[in-house]
């Protein structure tokens, strides 16, 4: 049970298109684009996809890409509704297709594409989505009316009990930029100091402006396929290793949750590590689902990196920047580079173990990790290795 | 405003606000309470339930100030403070404080309810510092 999933299945294809903070193309069109480049990476061709899991948002399902594609072969999709925790998700669920012999070559792909109606409306956005029911009912009209909103007093209830500071969430905001800065795809490329960030704008306190991510455009994609063939393509097969998804307890609202200070991926991380059979101390680079500072300092305590309480020690110990012992974010993040929720820090760390990143490049880097993160709490991570 | 979407689990939680009163949905089977509101006993799976009134004492659990609002509703009240308050029946509830009650805020501070009608069919709760 422990290893049902180990070794069965392996990243080979990863494909993205340009991103950036406006587009004129749809959600489908930059799907169709990342796809076709995840799947060219990998030394396929379309009709070999024969699994799909795409990112249920701004209509984009299984059909549209068999239509697009005329896939003829398709016997198993899936959607993983776990918002930024999704991407991570469908790798578990990709490596079960396989593993089970249901399906060869899974594609999976997110997309966040032009909209005519909802731009910059996250409330109705969110209140459209049934996993946000209860807030909507109790919260929203309370003024409770973004992911900023609904997270802060988490980060709140941080800082009270351990101390934690604004300076410490500021680390991890530096260091997302300053990887940023050695990535050419990466939306954000000024220097941060310690003093910008201080002085950002307050958004929903604790969290200020660069405490948040971006709002982006753009589209990811990967080919999940069976390991014992995935020597024979064109890439070295990126291996799946350890993989889980976790529910929080409360996972409707946080207001009810019994503790605050953990998340899903609390659940999820012991499965994926004795899965993969290795210890965070073994991890050589991790991309940490980042939609805030905060939500990545809760992770790596839950996760077991440090101590619960210790993150923002930790963060500050020089422990996450490029030369640390546990690199994050390496192309910068959804704080830098682009929110692509998540499916970019795929991307980025099956780059980091085929060692092609250049100059952000994790010396020898064998064992990786990425986690996801989204709606109230939803984990996933994945342990991947070269 | 946004106004809540009323449902058959719910409307009892509304109409109870409009009355002036904070209710709660209890187990008619084990006894444990739930809130928000919602139709099965996590703890014994009974459907069966009734309302009972809520003290509206409660204590600071966590708070944000939002200084950016997400929602046109919201933009003329920046700042204002979210609280999540633990009511001292047991489950917590999230309503905004009252602007009188804006002093430093502490976990464990004493919170009282209060019922705000912002239209001819909507109360709203708040919390106040004791």
């Amino acid at each position: 049970m422990e290893k049902s999933l180990r070794d069965k299945a392996a990243i080979t294809g990863i494909g993205e298109t340009v991103y950036s903070k406006v587009t004129d193309r749809s959600a489908l069109s930059l799907t169709l684009e990342a796809c076709l480049k995840a799947i060219n990476d990998a030394g396929l061709v379309p009709d070999d996809i024969d699994g799909l899991i795409p990112y249920p948002s701004q209509g984009l399902t299984a059909e549209s890409l068999i239509t697009n594609f005329g896939l003829k072969n398709v016997r198993y999709s899936a959607l993983t509704p776990m918002g930024g925790a999704s991407p991570v998700a469908a790798l578990q669920s990709a490596a079960m297709a396989i593993a089970s012999g249901v399906a060869q070559n899974v594609l999976i792909c997110l997309a966040r594409g032009h909209t005519e109606s909802n731009d910059g409306k996250i409330t109705a956005r969110l209140a459209e989505m049934p996993q946000m029911s209860t807030v909507s009912e109790f919260e929203m009209p309370l003024g409770a009316n973004a992911p900023a909103q609904f997270y802060a007093p988490m980060a709140r209830r941080h800082m009270e009990i351990f101390g934690t500071t604004s300076e410490q969430f500021a680390e991890i905001a530096i260091t997302c930029r300053n990887n940023a800065m050695l990535n050419d795809k990466a939306l954000m490329r000024k220097p941060m100091s310690l003093k910008d960030h201080q002085a950002s704008r307050m958004i929903s306190d604790p969290l200020r402006l660069y405490d948040c991510s971006l709002e982006s455009k753009g589209a990811a994609a990967v080919v999940i396929s069976r390991k014992d063939r995935a020597n024979d393509l064109k890439q070295p097969p990126i291996s799946i290793l350890g993989v889980a998804e976790g529910h929080p307890d409360s996972p409707s609202t946080i207001t009810q949750r019994e503790n605050f200070v953990t998340l899903g991926i609390a659940k999820a991380a012991p499965i994926a590590f004795r899965m993969a059979d290795v210890t965070p101390a073994d991890i050589n680079v991790a991309q940490i689902y980042d939609c805030f500072t905060y939500i990545v300092l809760c992770q790596l305590e839950d996760m077991g990196f440090c101590e619960k309480g210790e993150g923002g020690q930790f963060v500050t110990s020089g422990a996450i920047g490029l030369k640390g012992k546990i690199p994050i974010n390496t192309h910068g993040g959804l704080l830098s580079e682009a929110h692509i929720a998540g499916m970019n820090h795929i991307n980025e760390l099956v780059r980091q173990l085929r060692r092609t990143c250049g100059e952000r490049q994790i010396e020898d880097a064998s064992v990786g990790l990425v986690t996801g993160y989204g709606d109230l709490g939803d984990g996933s991570i994945a342990i991947l290795s070269r | 405003m946004i106004n809540p979407k009323t449902s058959i689990e719910n409307k009892a939680y509304w109409t109870g606000l409009a009355n002036g009163e904070l209710l709660l949905q209890e187990c008619t089977n084990c006894g444990s309470l739930r809130h928000y509101p919602r139709p099965m006993c996590d703890s014994c799976y009974s459907f069966e339930h009734r309302w009972i009134r809520a003290s509206g004492n409660a204590s600071l659990y966590a708070w944000t100030e939002c200084h950016h609002a997400f929602h046109p509703s919201f933009a003329e009240l920046t700042p204002y403070t979210l609280v999540t308050a633990t009511l001292k029946e047991g489950p917590r509830m999230l309503a905004p404080l009252t602007q009188s009650s804006k002093r430093a805020l502490y976990l464990g501070m004493k919170l009282k309810i209060i019922f705000n009608q912002v239209s001819v069919d909507l109360t709203l709760p708040a919390f106040k510092a004791t």
